[in-house]
């Protein structure tokens, strides 16, 4: 069995393993495509957004602990809803509780996949998603793993913070 | 057949529903329930012949649920399929004890859980 911490798995393919894993959620549950993207173009999908819901997941494996953040524009959000419960165009717009169990539900599968990836013969436990609003874009941080990508063309952020690091994690950035 | 999904997403819960209802399993019901607690108190005033649980909920995880009810005869005839995210080989080995069918890791397709559905219908002969 592998005796390695979480910290010691935490090397470069970290972000490509967050990405693998975010790229088998979309496709599985939401019909979505999913790119990575650079900081610049980010910043340009960016600024389109009229707002952002920032979920976080913490999760225990082991003595380890950290935090799984996503940062979704708020266009994203709601396709994505579009795309889990089928709602038509025609019906009323996403119950913003419901809206948020499912960024929450997608933030979660997307933690589960990568820690199932990165350390398969540990079990873990995920915390129930804390979700919030920022009104700025996720900008650059103390993340010991930060992924930018696009799903379906719109800006996802995607941190990951392990130990003293998720303790601090207490407000979203840009909130 | 009664179905009882417990998942501490209501989205999820749909979703499963969802694609219960495309599934060639005949269904006479489904009930929800957003906790491992919540799912025994159903299991424990309704015949439910089908058990579709998560791993990760708050007030009582579906570990916890799964063990209460391998310890209990009563609940012998009930089929039991873990759905969750955590797919790791040690929480598969976990569950391997606990009179689990099935295993589902989440994300699915819904046609990969309409497959899976319908085996465990002819499986348990439910």
């Amino acid at each position: 069995m592998c005796s390695k911490k979480l910290p010691e798995l935490l090397g470069s393919d970290a972000a490509d393993l967050m990405a693998a894993a975010v790229t088998a959620v979309a496709a599985k549950s939401f019909f979505a495509v999913v790119e990575r993207c650079d900081e610049p173009r980010f910043a340009d999908l960016a600024k389109e957004a009229d707002g952002w819901w920032v979920v976080s997941v913490r999760f225990t494996e082991g003595d380890d602990t950290g935090v799984v953040s996503c940062s979704f524009a708020d266009d994203l959000a709601f396709a994505l809803f579009d795309a889990f419960s089928g709602r038509d165009p025609f019906e009323p717009p996403a119950d913003p509780t419901d809206l948020v169990d499912l960024l929450g539900e997608f933030s979660n599968m997307v933690g589960g996949t990568w820690l199932t990836r990165l350390a398969n013969h540990q079990t873990f436990s995920l915390s129930s998603p804390q979700v919030q609003r920022a009104t700025a874009a996720p900008q650059p941080s103390d993340a010991d793993t930060r992924v930018l990508l696009t799903v379906n063309d719109r800006p996802l952020a995607v941190e990951i913070r392990i130990g003293a690091r998720a303790d601090r994690r207490t407000s979203p950035v840009g909130a | 057949m009664r179905i009882l999904i417990a998942d501490d997403s209501s989205m999820m819960r749909a979703l499963i529903k969802r694609v219960v209802s495309l599934a060639d399993v005949p269904v006479e019901d489904v009930l929800e329930a957003g906790n491992g607690a919540e799912a025994l108190a159903i299991l424990e005033s309704r015949e439910v012949q089908l058990l579709l649980t998560d791993i990760n909920m708050p007030v009582m995880t579906g570990i916890e649920l799964l063990r209460q009810l391998a310890a209990d005869p009563r609940w012998r005839g009930l089929t039991r399929v873990v759905i969750s995210t955590d797919g790791s080989s040690s929480r598969r080995d976990e569950v391997r004890g606990l009179d689990v069918l099935c295993y589902l890791e989440k994300p699915f397709s819904p046609e990969v859980m309409r497959d899976v559905l319908e085996e465990v219908a002819r499986t348990a002969r439910i």
